[in-house]
């Protein structure tokens, strides 16, 4: 029995009386679903392309653009990115400070500072508030001309890729003294190093992609993914809002690790895998200083929830099933649990509680408008606190001499962000 | 492999182009559907499979068992089979869903008597540690667990009843136990109606698909632009941090966790049944606009109706039904409520929300009874009164469900800070509003936008299915699995 239009019946079950004898006839069928899939996939470019078009419109000086892929990092500040809207101006390097020139002293000292937003100085900061802008100014007073401070901190950075910047810039900036942030919250010390790890798909520089991207596959189709990967990313706007949105997420901090602190308390096994990479990490960057004899500090950063007792124990009270240490814990434990371990490792360490607290009280003094990241009040307490310590330590006496002796051949070297980086 | 991936878009469009290619070959879509089945179900977890084959193994073999022993008048041996499955199935159930909730308890128990042992590891030392989550070391619920073990006692229930000959072969018998599109989350389809769809060969209208792709839509769109939207910015922050939001914020977080778990199981639903209806299958509609409801019982019979159904006719019925004295009634819809708590969780709360919708029943049969029996919204006043009521009861017993311990669900009604409605993200705003009329509208727009849909060209449905995947994919946050997956 032949059908005549087969697409007019209606129902998936055919008549009531028994087993349907009648063949399906399957190619208009099969036909109708390409129609559909055409149309799906001309509704997904439509919605890409007015995304493109919304992403460019909105993008002017939008943070994406600030932002250069890189093989170990991911990503790191693009040298020379420029935004008059808050006078950012990087320098070769992506540092937010200004370019070293070429005729500077070459025994002048040198101090780095790497880490995170609240050091890049996000929220809307102008770059002359910045620290180490007003850390400059201070000892321009006792020291003209001698020392210069530089701001190596990136937006959502972790410790771990501020250490591995830091190790990459060793060269290029010769330093004195290198400070690297370790804020005791999840942000810092736990990398979700799973989704910003890369794996090598060919002998070439730019062979690498995201190892999450690979993840599944097998090794042989990886250039065939990789490419796919580049052309979606290339091409879609779609594709680029989810892996902004991914590396920025991280992939395996979960969210019962999202509030996660240094304390007493015992660290879950996701925990400690991550905390422990970001203290080897920090060990790495302390050998590579070692060998080049450059001073290293630790700089023990508390949160801006450990400002006062009274939101120390809001952020505990509300964060218990976010990995938060248990109620009750001091407000002081989790710097001091940071500190001891980091020295217990051979670190020298600055804890930076004295300048979190001053900041506490006067939150919406210290912060801008976003509540997290520090105003220019909030910039002055940090270089205050930076100068203290390197009076208490008489460091830049002693760098300064120790620079004397022996002068940098050159006024810097070349960026390792111009070889690797895409 | 969340329906709103696209992972699944990938495997629906490979498994709708080989199923209709083989249409004409009974052995062989159904082979495809049960092997793409298993893989979506072996996407979550590759050793969940085990459980689903033996669940279905064992049915097998005691439906067989059952209608051999009705064929020679064995009520002892289809006793015998019954007995078999109710254990078996419940069994492994209650192990992963109630062992961990057991052994708490005893652990407790143990401590307030002084005893120092330790229960809990060493439940953990005798399980394989695939069985365990790694970090919270808890035994993990396999994903659908509930609503297959549902399914497949209906099964051997209703053969064991009469109502029902045992599938024809096992094949089919497998796909009626995995068929992917409802296999996670519902709805928990009756072998007696499932069953029979395999005997006839998949028949395709241009109506059909165009019914799919719009339920396929639709609950795409409840899930990401409005579930997840208010989950991410309104419920989450409100119930994980309650003491910095003031009453009202409270207040509106309570409204946006009963949208948000309607809108995600109801999108889930749609998916479902969009996903077989491209297939040639149908399911049971699950949801019938519930916040409409004007009686806690009228509630119960447009919510999850694929369950409430299942224990009316299982657990209900058996019991007596609305036979009977009133208590023997009362006591009935308790039972039967309490039953529909914990298949959801292992919780105090869970059995308390069941036992407190069991109660307002009750309550509600006892204002009927003493007017005569006479429904009491006989008027459009007395609707409205009924409905707010109604509604409101359901919106306050939602805490039971979103609340993760008693300590939360008392936080939520007494502890408030300072942030006020102000801080509410505008997304939010939007879903609440966007849920709200959309289930409220009068269902006549939503139909004459249904009618439009069905009567578009194919190219321009798919189209606006392309536009509706683009705005998923723009909208969606991480990993959010739907809400009704956890049961």
């Amino acid at each position: 029995m032949k059908h005549r239009d087969p697409l007019n019946e209606r129902g998936a079950i055919a008549s009531e009386d028994g087993l349907d004898p009648r063949p399906v006839v399957r190619g208009p069928m099969l036909r109708r679903l390409v129609v559909v899939l055409a149309g799906v996939l001309v509704g997904l470019v439509l919605v890409d392309r007015a995304v493109a078009w919304w992403d460019s419109d909105q993008g002017a000086d939008g943070g994406e653009r600030g932002i250069l892929r890189h093989e170990q990092l991911v990503w790191t500040s693009r040298p020379h990115f420029r935004n008059p809207e808050f006078e950012t101006v990087l320098d070769r390097y992506g540092n937010r400070s200004p370019d070293i020139p070429e005729d500077v002293p070459r025994d002048e000292v040198r101090i780095a500072g790497f880490g995170a937003s609240r050091l890049y100085g996000a929220g809307g900061a102008l770059q002359s508030w910045l620290w180490n802008y007003q850390l400059d100014e201070l000892l321009e007073r006792k020291f003209p001309g001698q020392v210069r401070v530089i701001n190596g901190g990136v937006m959502a950075y972790s410790t771990l890729q501020a250490c591995r910047r830091a190790a990459l810039l060793l060269d290029a900036l010769e330093p004195d003294l290198v400070f690297v942030i370790a804020a005791p919250g999840a942000q810092l010390m736990l990398d979700p190093s799973a989704a910003r790890e890369q794996v090598r798909y060919g002998p070439g520089t730019d062979d690498l992609m995201p190892t999450d991207v690979a993840g599944g596959w097998p090794e042989s189709l990886w250039p065939v993914v990789a490419a796919v990967h580049r052309t979606m990313g290339k091409q879609s706007a779609i594709y680029r809002r989810h892996r902004a949105k991914f590396q920025t997420e991280g992939a395996d901090r979960t969210s019962d690790l999202q509030r996660w602190t240094v304390s007493k308390a015992p660290r879950s096994t996701a925990a400690d895998r991550m905390f422990t990479a970001t203290l080897e990490e920090i060990d790495a960057l302390g050998g590579q200083c070692k060998r080049r004899g450059i001073e290293l500090r630790v700089l023990v950063l508390p949160e801006n929830d450990m400002g006062t007792d009274a939101m120390w124990e809001t952020y505990l009270r509300g964060n218990q099933r976010s990995g938060a240490p248990p109620l009750g814990t001091p407000r002081n434990e989790p710097g001091d649990e940071l500190e001891r371990m980091l020295q217990e490792r051979g670190h020298r360490t600055w804890n930076f509680l004295p300048e979190v607290s001053h900041m506490g009280p006067e939150r919406a003094r210290h912060t801008m408008s976003d509540n997290a990241h520090w105003s220019k009040a909030g910039h002055e307490v940090f270089a205050h606190g930076l100068l203290r310590r390197l009076k208490q330590e008489n460091l830049i006496e002693k760098l300064a001499a120790r620079r004397a002796e022996a002068p940098r051949a050159r006024a810097f070297g070349p960026s390792p962000f111009d070889a690797t980086s895409r | 492999m969340n329906f709103h991936s696209i992972e699944f878009l990938v495997f629906l469009a490979v498994v709708l182009g080989l199923f209709w290619a083989l249409a004409n070959r009974r052995t062989a879509r159904h082979l495809l559907l049960l092997g793409g089945s298993y893989l979506f179900y072996g996407s979550y977890e590759a050793w969940f499979l085990s459980l689903i084959i033996f669940s279905t193994a064992l049915d097998w073999y005691c439906g067989t068992a059952i209608q051999r022993a009705r064929e020679r008048d064995d009520r002892r041996g289809m006793k015998i089979g019954l007995g078999i499955s109710l254990i078996g199935n419940l069994g492994v159930l209650a192990f992963f869903k109630y062992t961990d909730w057991l052994f708490q308890n005893l652990q407790l128990a143990a401590d307030r008597l002084g005893f120092e042992v330790n229960l809990l590891a060493a439940r953990s030392s005798f399980l394989p540690d695939f069985v365990l989550d790694s970090d919270l070391m808890r035994i993990a619920v396999p994903v659908g667990i509930s609503f297959y073990t549902f399914q497949t006692l209906s099964y051997t229930i209703d053969i064991y009843r009469g109502q029902l000959k045992p599938a024809r072969n096992f094949l089919e018998f497998a796909l009626f136990v995995a068929f992917f599109p409802q296999l996670v989350a519902g709805p928990i389809v009756r072998a007696v109606t499932f069953l029979p769809q395999f005997e006839f060969r998949p028949r395709y209208s241009r109506e059909r698909l165009h019914e799919g792709l719009w339920r396929i839509v639709t609950g795409l769109l409840k899930k990401v632009a409005i579930a997840d939207v208010l989950g991410g910015y309104l419920v989450d922050p409100v119930y994980n941090q309650p003491e910095l939001y003031s009453p009202a914020v409270h207040l509106l977080a309570l409204y946006g966790f009963a949208f948000q778990i309607y809108f995600d199981f109801s999108g889930y639903s749609d998916i479902a049944i969009g996903t077989s209806k491209l297939l040639g299958f149908d399911l049971p509609e699950n949801f019938l606009t519930p916040y409409r409801s004007r009686s806690v019982r009228e509630f119960w019979r447009r919510w999850h109706i694929s369950l409430s159904t299942w224990v009316r006719d299982y657990i209900f019925f058996p019991l007596g039904g609305s036979r009977g004295s009133e208590g023997r009634v009362a006591r009935n819809l308790l039972i039967t409520m309490f039953v529909i708590g914990i298949w959801h969780g292992s919780s105090l709360l869970w059995a308390l929300y069941g036992l407190l919708q069991g109660t307002v029943m009750i309550l509600e049969r006892a204002l009927e009874r003493w007017r005569g029996g006479r429904e009491y919204a006989t008027t459009p006043g007395r609707s409205l009164c009924a409905w707010a009521l109604t509604f409101h009861f359901i919106v306050l017993s939602c805490l039971f469900i979103r609340s993760r311990s008693t300590g939360q669900l008392i936080d939520m009604l007494t502890v408030f800070g300072e942030q006020g409605t102000a801080t509410i993200s505008p997304y939010a705003w939007w879903a609440l509003a966007g849920g709200a009329l959309t289930h409220f509208w009068p269902p006549a727009i939503t139909e004459a936008a249904h009618r439009m849909f069905l009567r578009m060209p194919t190219v321009f449905a798919g189209a606006l299915a392309g536009v509706a995947a683009g705005c998923v994919a723009i909208l969606v946050v991480g990993d959010t699995p739907y809400i009704y997956f956890q049961f």
